[in-house]
C-alpha cells in the first residue's frame, strides 16, 4: 500500500487523517447489524489480525478495548505490553476503518516492528463478546468514555449493565481487570454501582491502583479523555477486578 | 338499584393487544360484562388507539364496526399521550358520576388516575401484569387484568362469520411423566385429555411443560401469557407473559423468557395450591440475555439452566442457590449452529452425564459438553434429503429439526424432521450416530412434535394432517403413540390400544365429519400392522 497517494494520509506523518473518518457520535448497539460475525471463539482468525506477532499457535488474545474509538489507548498500550495481543472493538464503521489504517500505518512507520499486536475489529461488543473470546480469555477490558445514554428508556443500551457484566465476567480471567472511565457522573455513578452490585466484581484498593501503570493511561491516553483534559473536564474512574464466585 | 352512570373505554392497542384467538368482534362484549360484574349498567363509548402503519389484519376494522372510535397515532409512545391527554380533555368536559375505564400498560397513568379520583370519577384500569408497576394496580378504584376481562369474550370459531382463517400453528404434543394425562396444541387450542378420570379440557395454548413430578402444568398461549396450572385440580395458579418456559426438575422454580430476552424465575413454593396470585410480585429477574429467547430449559440436576437465543446460541447459567437475587454465572457458551434452535435434549444415564444436544434449522444436530461448553459432535440431517417430501412451495435442501427427545437412562435420542414421515433413531455416546430410520407407514404422518413419557416408554407423536385442505378441518390433527421398550422402538399402536383408546383421540384429535373419521381409523389399522 503506497500512503504517499492516498489524500487522506498525512504527508509528514504517513498516518491517516482523523478528519475523513468522522462519524456520529452515537449508534444503537440493540439494532441488528450487517457485519461478519466469527461463529466461535476458533473461527476467530488471528494470522489475519496479527499477521507478524511472533506469535506460537497458543497465543489468544488477552486485552479487549470495547469502543476503542480512534484507538488511542490501544496505540499507547502497544508499547507498554509488546508480548501480549490485544483488539480493540467498534461499532462504528467509519472509526474502525480509520483505527485500521493508522494501525496499518504505524506498523509500517516502525522501525522495531512494533505495533505488531493490536488490532481492530468491527463488531456490536454488546451481543458478540462471547463469539469472540472462550470463558476466561481475558486479562483486562477496556471500557472507556462510553456513550452515556442519558434517556431511562435507553439504559438498556449502555455497555455496563448488570446483565451485560454477567458476560463480561465470562470472558474474563479470575483476577481480571475491568477498567471504566467517563466524564459523565451520572454514567460513572451508574458504571459503579453495577459493578458493585455484581457478585463477581471486586474494587481495586487505592495502592493497586496506583502501582498499576494502565489506570494513567485512561485519561491520558485517549482521545475523548485529551479532550476532557482539554476543557478542565472531571473524570470518572471504576476499576474492578473479576473474582472467583460460587453462586 | 342498578348503577347507571356513563362508562368511558380508553383502549391502547398497541400495549394491551389482542390475543392471538380472541375476536375483536367480541372485545365490547368482555368489557360489557366484565363492568356488570363491577356493578355499573351504563351506556358505553369505546375510544382505541392503534399505530399508524402497523399491521393489525382486520382487526381495527372490525372493531370499530362493533362501535370502537379508533385514532391513528405515529408511534406507541404517542399512543399513551394521546389516551393521557384526551383522558385531561374529557375531564374538563364531563361530570361525575362517570366511569373512566383504561386498557393500558402506560406506567405513568398513576397520576391522571389519582386526580379522576380527586374529581370523583370512578376509575377502573384493565392491564397486563408484567408491564404494569404494582403502585399503579393501586390507585384506581378497580384494576383487573386484561386476560380475566377477555375471558368474557368466548373464543369463537371465526368460520361462523365466514371470515378466512390465520394459517394453524405447529402441533405439539406433551405427556404427563407417568402417564397421566396428554395435552396437544393445535393453532389456538390446548386439549387435555387427563387419563386418570377421563375429563377433557381446552384452552388456547402454545408451549405447555409438565413438571418432573407432573404436579405443575405450565402453558404459555400464542400471545405471550403463561399460566400455571395445578395438574392435579387443575386451577390456575399464576399468570405472566413469556415466549420460552422451563420447570426445575424438584419443582421448585419455574423460569420463562419474556419477549424482550428478559428471563424471570418464579418460587413455586410461594404459589398457593388453589389461590391465583394475581401479579408478577413473585417473579424477579433471572438474567437478561443480548437477544430474544427461543428456547428454555433445566438440565435434569437442576444445577444449569439453559436458554437459547436469537443469535444461535445457547448460553448455560448456573441455577444459583438464591435464584431470586439473579444467576450471574454463565458456566459456558455453546456456540455452533446457524440457524435457530428448536430443540433441547440431556443425554444423562448412568455412564455419561452433563451432556446435551441441539436441533436447529440448520440441518444438523449437535451434541455439547455442559460445563465446557465444547461441541463434541455435529450430525448432518440433510443427508435425509431423499426420504422427505417434496413440496413445492418450499426449497427441498432444508432439513429443519423440529422436535427431539432422548430416551431416559441411555443414550439415544429421537428426532423429528420437517416434512420426514418417520422418525430417526440417534445414538449419542461420545459422537453421533444415526442407528435407525423408522418410517411410519400409512398414509404421510409427519410427527411435528414428540414427548416420551417416563414411565410407560410410550412414544407420543403429533402431527399436522397433510392431505385434508386446512380450511376445510382447521383444529384436526393425529395423534400416535409407539412403545418404547428397552430403548427399542417397536411398531406403531392402533388407535384402540392407546391408553385412553378412541375417547382420548377424539379429544386431543378434534372432531372430524363423520365419513372422514372412518377413513381416519381405517388408516389408522393399516398403520397398525407393521
Amino acid at each position: 500500500m503506497d500512503t504517499e497517494t492516498k489524500p487522506t494520509f498525512s504527508k509528514s506523518t504517513g498516518l491517516p487523517r482523523k478528519k475523513f473518518y468522522r462519524a456520529r457520535a452515537h449508534s444503537n448497539p440493540l439494532s441488528d447489524s450487517h457485519f461478519p460475525i466469527p461463529i466461535s471463539p476458533s473461527h476467530v482468525d488471528l494470522s489475519l489480525h496479527f499477521p507478524k506477532a511472533n506469535n506460537e499457535a497458543s497465543k489468544k488474545i488477552e486485552f479487549a478495548d470495547i469502543g476503542c474509538g480512534f484507538g488511542g489507548l490501544l496505540i499507547s498500550l502497544a508499547t507498554l505490553f509488546p508480548d501480549r495481543l490485544m483488539i480493540g472493538m467498534e461499532l462504528r464503521d467509519k472509526v474502525t476503518e480509520y483505527v485500521k489504517e493508522r494501525i496499518l500505518a504505524l506498523r509500517k512507520t516502525s522501525s522495531e516492528g512494533e505495533y505488531e499486536n493490536i488490532s481492530v475489529v468491527r463488531t456490536n461488543s454488546m451481543k458478540y463478546i462471547p463469539n469472540y473470546f472462550e470463558k476466561g480469555q481475558l486479562s483486562k477490558m477496556f471500557f472507556l468514555f462510553p456513550d452515556p445514554h442519558f434517556k431511562e428508556k435507553n439504559h438498556r443500551r449502555r455497555v455496563i449493565s448488570v446483565d451485560l457484566l454477567d458476560e463480561y465476567a465470562y470472558v474474563l480471567r479470575g483476577g481480571g481487570i475491568v477498567y471504566t472511565i467517563t466524564d459523565v457522573e451520572e454514567l460513572g455513578e451508574w458504571m459503579k454501582s453495577c459493578l458493585e452490585k455484581h457478585p463477581m466484581f471486586e474494587s481495586l484498593t487505592q495502592e493497586e491502583l496506583d502501582s498499576d501503570p494502565v489506570v494513567e493511561l485512561l485519561c491520558s491516553a485517549t482521545e475523548e479523555g485529551q479532550k476532557v483534559a482539554r476543557n478542565g473536564g472531571q473524570t470518572f474512574r471504576a476499576i474492578f477486578r473479576r473474582i472467583a464466585y460460587v453462586s | 338499584m342498578e348503577n347507571r352512570d356513563p362508562i368511558y373505554v380508553w383502549w391502547d392497542i398497541q400495549s394491551c393487544r389482542l390475543p392471538y384467538g380472541y375476536e375483536p368482534l367480541r372485545v365490547h362484549v368482555a368489557v360489557k360484562s366484565a363492568m356488570r360484574n363491577l356493578g355499573f349498567f351504563g351506556p358505553i363509548d369505546y375510544v382505541a388507539v392503534a399505530v399508524k402503519g402497523w399491521s393489525y389484519g382486520d382487526t381495527l376494522y372490525r372493531i370499530e364496526t362493533t362501535g370502537f372510535r379508533i385514532k391513528r397515532e405515529y408511534a406507541w409512545q404517542s399512543c399513551s399521550m394521546f389516551i393521557r391527554n384526551n383522558i385531561s380533555e374529557w375531564m374538563h368536559s364531563h361530570e361525575p358520576p362517570a366511569v373512566a375505564v383504561i386498557i393500558s400498560c402506560d406506567k405513568g397513568l398513576g397520576s391522571l388516575v389519582n386526580r379522576l379520583r380527586v374529581e370523583g370519577f370512578k376509575t377502573c384500569i384493565i392491564y397486563v401484569p408484567a408491564f404494569t408497576s404494582d403502585r399503579l394496580i393501586s390507585v384506581p378504584n378497580f384494576s383487573l387484568l386484561w386476560s380475566d376481562v377477555l375471558a368474557n369474550a368466548p373464543l369463537v370459531d371465526p368460520r361462523e362469520y365466514g371470515l378466512p382463517l390465520r394459517e394453524v400453528r405447529a402441533e405439539a404434543i406433551y405427556v404427563h411423566p407417568s402417564q397421566k394425562s396428554v395435552a396437544v396444541t393445535v393453532g389456538m387450542d390446548l386439549r387435555v385429555f387427563d387419563l386418570m378420570s377421563c375429563r377433557k379440557d381446552s384452552t388456547n395454548t402454545r408451549v405447555i411443560r409438565y413438571g418432573a413430578s407432573g404436579k405443575f402444568f405450565v402453558c404459555a398461549s400464542n400471545d405471550g401469557w403463561v399460566n400455571i396450572w395445578s395438574a392435579e385440580s387443575w386451577h390456575r395458579l399464576h399468570t405472566m407473559v413469556a415466549l420460552a418456559i422451563a420447570i426445575r426438575s424438584n419443582d421448585s422454580h419455574v423460569c420463562y423468557a419474556d419477549t424482550r430476552g428478559d428471563v424471570w424465575v418464579v418460587e413455586l413454593d410461594g404459589i398457593d395450591e388453589c389461590k391465583v396470585s394475581p401479579s408478577n410480585k413473585t417473579a424477579r429477574l433471572l438474567f437478561r440475555s443480548s437477544s430474544i429467547v427461543t428456547k428454555l430449559d433445566f438440565s435434569p440436576d437442576g444445577r444449569y439452566i439453559l436458554s437459547a437465543d436469537g443469535d444461535f446460541k445457547i448460553r448455560v447459567n448456573v441455577f444459583p442457590k438464591k435464584p431470586l437475587e439473579g444467576a450471574h454465572e454463565i458456566q459456558s457458551i455453546c456456540l455452533g449452529h446457524k440457524a435457530s434452535i428448536t430443540c433441547i435434549a440431556f443425554v444423562w444415564n448412568s455412564e455419561v452425564t452433563e451432556r446435551f444436544l441441539s436441533g436447529s434449522d440448520d440441518s444438523t444436530v449437535r451434541l455439547w459438553d455442559i460445563s465446557s461448553g465444547s461441541l463434541l459432535h455435529t450430525c448432518d440431517i440433510s443427508t435425509m434429503a431423499e426420504y422427505i417430501e417434496v413440496n413445492e412451495s418450499e426449497p427441498p435442501a432444508q432439513v429443519k429439526v423440529t422436535d427431539m427427545c432422548t430416551i431416559p437412562n441411555s443414550s439415544l435420542a429421537i428426532v423429528a424432521i420437517q416434512r420426514f414421515p418417520g422418525i430417526l433413531l440417534l445414538s449419542c455416546t461420545t459422537s453421533i450416530s444415526i442407528k435407525k430410520v423408522i418410517h411410519i407407514p400409512g398414509d404421510s404422518f409427519i410427527p411435528t412434535s414428540i414427548s416420551l413419557s417416563g414411565s410407560m416408554k410410550l412414544l407420543w407423536m403429533v402431527s399436522r394432517p397433510s392431505n385434508p385442505p386446512v380450511s376445510k378441518h382447521p383444529g384436526v390433527t393425529r395423534v400416535k403413540a409407539m412403545p418404547c421398550i428397552e430403548a427399542e422402538l417397536s411398531s406403531i399402536l392402533g388407535d384402540d390400544q392407546i391408553p385412553g383408546g378412541t375417547k382420548l383421540l377424539e379429544q386431543l384429535q378434534g372432531k372430524v365429519p363423520t365419513e372422514d373419521c372412518g377413513e381416519c381409523s381405517t388408516r389408522s389399522h393399516e398403520s397398525g400392522n407393521v
